[in-house]
């Protein structure tokens, strides 16, 4: 009787589909909680205040028409998302085509570089940035002005939405480098040679053939970079926002739920709604223009090619211009601010290099570092949030990315586009929502864990890198060709056994390359960490932001250090142990995919 | 061994149903090497992935050694896994981050054909020593060549001695030489295990090498099922006349019965043909004539007149290497033949072509 129950449920399964369900059904979940939690902030909007009061209003609608909101927040929000992207392609194009395309020396060395500077937490970099440049304590301004005898020179990285859109254009610099530079080394030389051959000039090519092919990577980039600047939180309010002074839409929805700046003194969650939502209109179109430049890029199936070698132009006596522009980026992005930071770290007060300053040296900050920043918990809960989300992102990646290439299960359109949703959505509007889910939770569900823990930063940050990781997923398993699964189907093995022993070797190298980005990325994320901190499930770079807050730069600027030289380490480990046992095959072309998020 | 029954199935694009495979219907003994043949687009790859499990049909019935694994619209289905087939894909499929052993070991490591670790070194060495790879085994599988990789895709495939054999036009990316010795070492080899086999090439010669049977397919439909000189003999159709070999095809009208052992004749744009006409034909009756460029006799301009001969003029004459092949026009119209290598000729030549009663195939 028993067996026959069996074997009838187990027709049942090949019915429908069997196995196969799994993946569909880790799609949907993932995807109905990010779905349910859109919903959930457009239904703050109409909400007076929390969620378990009765009531519905329009209030928070009509205050968008508040003058603050139109004088100042959103120009403010306009020119720093305008100006990164302006600040970011000044940098980005001239160093994918001096990188790529041409025979620079140190090529791959700079690449590297590059490649590293998105892991670098951005709010570090714009704290080095303050103590270069600041009318008060700008190492920049006091040197500049005892050179020329002034008190002070009134330039400022602070208080100015131009000084915000700066720092953001040098810290995604790198996503929109990566998005151009995939592109441009893939032309297939024979389309610039057949321009060549038909008597074009050299800057004629530039416009008219290599320009053209590669506007779809650079409209990318260029969206995604807007994107990113309008809705990250920690580096407008440490240059201005937090003070009330350069206010943006971000730093609006963040002190609207967490007061307790110099702004907002009083909850005001259907506020938050209607921010989170302006932001995400224009993402959303953005989004939508993103794709369509994307279905272009299919029509230029021609540079996707495989096995070419691009052609490089040989820069002769110009080389070290190039080399000058290199070094410039560099040290603008990294090199200054992370000296400045090593430099403060290891002064009791920052103070200019002198020689008296020398005297002073010590290594004061890092005694008290571990305790200042609240123990060793944090540093435990930093390992837990960033081990957890990885390997998370990459289940849940793999499964979604699965459904959409490896099946024909008729929602796989859909999993796919929303799968590509919370790229659009500011992570700060999933933190909203997340962080009002809590609040609803701790009255209702009482037993549920989710205020105040590792928990909800852990689902935020896995939400807000689904897009990436499908994107990674679904390029590593379309080149995996479909009959190397159906021949280990044939041999008689069923669809787990052949993802694990067949498939997931294979793109080992993508999924390596994902876990690393994905760990470097939440261990210096701060905006959503932040919003939905607690007392318990602080993190290491909420630590550091919180000092820096607290006005400890000494001490700041030390965790900021260590964190930085974390980072550096446990990266090269990484992949340098991965690169060994996984080079070749398959995933070459996905090993290192644009890493187009930096935030 | 095999039974395909009214076999059905449509792909959806986002313009178009397409559909692939109409109503196909085929049977395969057991130890016999059944050959799908025809042009690219055929539907005879998807009859074979719906056989293997790969597609799921919309309709019809697969049976597979007495067992029902498709039928009722897949209310009946029998997963991928549990069909118990091999196959070799025209790709190899092989695994890139496996060795030769490890790539010819997986079916027996894993899955439904799992067997106990002692044994499957021995059945992976037995395997690799049928098609001749024993010193390969700890080869990276990446760095073997086209044709090794064809022979490991062929000992995975039969290492867990499946009852059926499929292969994907498993020659199709090696070059010319080597596809012409591994056809008869594959047949060689099948024949020897005695494992049922469909094989699914575009290639003629392929079919007429190493089939016992030949399905002909064309447009989702099987056109002709027969042994390769059936096919290539008496084809029923222009469509199998013209897919296997090269064949002059001819519209005619019947112009005179056959009486007393004496030929009847056609008329066509030749002229009037002597050839054999089965009895249910009619004077008046349209039908088309086949015959074969090897079978056109060609000779020199002062030959004899007779019955079946025209005068004709060469257009064309291609040496490739065994013959020549010719292209003549006979009042005007280009009929293909073939010259031996010993005769010399040239374009514009005046030649006589006799075209003999008995190699004229009359397609209904």
């Amino acid at each position: 009787m028993v067996p026959r129950a069996v074997s009838l449920i187990a027709k049942r399964r090949e019915r429908t589909g069997g196995v196969d369900a799994i993946p569909l059904v880790c799609s949907w979940l993932i995807l109905s909680v990010v779905v349910a939690l859109l919903a959930f902030v457009l239904y703050m909007t109409f909400v007076p205040g929390l969620p378990t009061e009765p009531g519905f209003t329009l209030r928070h609608w009509s205050n968008v028409a508040s003058s603050r909101l139109l004088t100042r927040v959103i120009p403010n929000t306009a020119i720093v998302g305008f100006g990164t992207i302006f600040i970011g392609a000044f940098f980005a194009l001239p160093l994918a085509w001096l990188l790529n395309r041409t025979t620079l020396p140190f090529r791959t060395t700079f690449t590297t570089i590059i490649g590293i500077v998105p892991g670098i937490p951005g709010f570090i970099l714009a704290m080095g940035w303050i103590m270069l440049l600041d009318e008060r304590i700008g190492l920049i301004n006091n040197m500049v002005a005892s050179v020329l005898g002034l008190s002070s020179i009134a330039l400022s990285v602070k208080d100015s939405p131009w000084g915000i859109a700066w720092v953001l254009g040098l810290i995604l610099t790198a996503p929109i480098f990566f998005l151009v530079a995939g592109p441009l080394c893939r032309i297939d030389p024979s389309l610039e040679e057949a321009a060549s051959v038909s008597g074009m000039r050299h800057l004629t090519i530039l416009r008219r053939v290599t320009l053209p092919l590669v506007w779809p990577g650079i409209l990318g980039g260029v969206i995604y970079t807007f994107m990113t600047a309008v809705s990250i939180f920690e580096i407008p309010a440490l240059l201005g926002a937090a003070s009330g002074r350069v206010p943006v839409l971000a730093s609006e929805i963040f002190y609207s739920v967490r007061p307790g700046g110099p702004m907002t003194a009083t909850f005001a969650y259907g506020a938050a709604g209607v921010y989170g939502t302006l932001l995400a209109v224009p993402s959303l179109l953005a989004l939508y223009l993103y794709l369509r430049a994307l279905q272009q890029a299919e029509r230029y199936q021609v540079i996707t090619g495989k096995g070419y070698r691009a052609r490089e132009t040989d820069l002769g006596p110009f080389a070290w211009v190039g080399m000058a522009f290199v070094v410039l980026y560099l040290s603008l992005a990294v090199g200054l601010p992370i000296l400045v930071l090593v430099w403060a770290s290891l002064m009791p007060v920052l103070q200019m290099p002198s020689r008296e300053a020398l005297a002073k040296l010590s290594f004061e900050n890092y005694h008290g570092l571990l305790e200042g920043l609240g123990g060793a918990g944090v540093i435990w809960n930093t390992v837990l949030v960033v081990g957890c989300v990885s390997l998370l992102v990459i289940f849940f990646s793999f499964m979604i990315s699965w459904v959409v290439v490896r099946t024909r299960a008729p929602s796989r359109k859909t999993i796919d586009m929303l799968a590509m949703l919370p790229h659009a959505i500011p992570s700060l509007a999933f933190a909203f929502a997340l962080a009002m889910i809590a609040i609803l939770a701790s009255r209702w569900l009482p037993w549920l864990p989710l205020s105040g823990t590792l928990g909800i930063i852990m689902i935020a940050h896995l939400i807000n890198r689904v897009p990436y990781g499908t994107r990674v997923m679904n390029s590593a398993l379309g080149q995996v060709h479909r009959e190397l699964e159906e021949i280990a189907q044939v041999c008689g093995t069923r669809t787990p056994t052949v993802m694990r022993r067949v498939i997931l070797p294979l793109i080992k190298p993508s999924v390596v390359y994902l876990a690393v980005w994905t760990a470097m990325l939440s261990f210096q994320e701060v905006t959503m960490a932040l919003f939905l901190s607690g007392p318990h499930n602080s993190v290491l770079s909420v630590s550091i932001w919180a000092l820096w807050e607290a006005g400890t730069l000494g001490t700041a600027a030390a965790g900021a250090v260590a964190m930085v030289s974390i980072m550096g380490v446990l990266t090269f480990g990484v992949l340098k142990f991965a690169g060994g046992s996984a080079t070749g095959f398959v995933g070459r072309g996905t090993a290192l995919p644009p890493p187009s998020e930096a935030q | 061994m095999i039974r395909v029954v009214n076999l059905h199935k449509d792909f959806f694009t986002s313009r178009a149903t397409h559909a692939a495979v109409r109503g196909a219907d085929f049977e395969v003994n057991e130890g016999e090497i059944f050959m799908l043949l025809g042009p690219s687009g055929c539907g005879k790859t998807t009859t074979l992935r719906c056989i293997a499990g790969l597609e799921k049909p919309d309709d019809g019935e697969i049976w597979i050694d007495g067992q029902t694994v498709f039928a009722n619209r897949g209310q009946t289905t029998v997963p991928v896994y549990k069909r118990g087939v091999g196959m070799v894909f025209q790709s190899y499929a092989i695994w890139p981050h496996l060795t030769v052993f490890e790539n010819v070991a997986y079916p027996l490591s894993y899955g439904i054909n799992k067997v106990p670790r002692r044994q499957v070194r021995e059945r992976v060495q037995k395997a690799l020593s049928l098609v001749g790879l024993n010193e390969f085994e700890d080869r990276p599988a990446p760095l073997l060549s086209g044709g090794q990789q064809q022979r490991v895709s062929l000992a995975r495939a039969l290492v867990y001695e499946p009852k059926v054999l499929l292969l994907d036009e498993p020659l199709s990316n090696l070059d010319a030489k080597l596809r012409a010795e591994m056809r008869v070492e594959l047949r060689g080899l099948m024949k020897r295990l005695k494992i049922t086999a469909i094989y699914v090439t575009h290639d003629q010669e392929e079919a007429l090498v190493l089939s016992d049977r030949v399905a002909v397919m064309h447009a989702g439909q099987i056109r002709q099922i027969g042994t390769p000189r059936d096919i290539y003999v008496s084809p029923k159709s222009d469509v199998v006349a013209g897919f296997i070999g090269m064949a002059n095809l001819l519209q005619a009208r019947v112009e005179r019965l056959p009486v007393d052992g004496e030929d009847g004749a056609v008329t066509t744009v030749l002229g009037r043909l002597k050839c054999k006409l089965p009895p249910p034909l009619s004077i008046g009756a349209t039908v088309t004539v086949m015959f074969r460029p090897e079978d056109v006799v060609i000779g020199d301009a002062s030959s004899h007149c007779g019955d079946n001969v025209f005068p004709a003029t060469v257009e064309e004459a291609i040496f490739v290497g065994s013959r020549f092949q010719c292209q003549v026009s006979v009042n005007a119209h280009r009929i293909h033949g073939e010259v031996s290598k010993t005769r010399v000729v040239t374009a514009g030549q005046r030649v006589m072509v006799e075209i003999p009663p008995q190699v004229i195939h009359l397609l209904l």
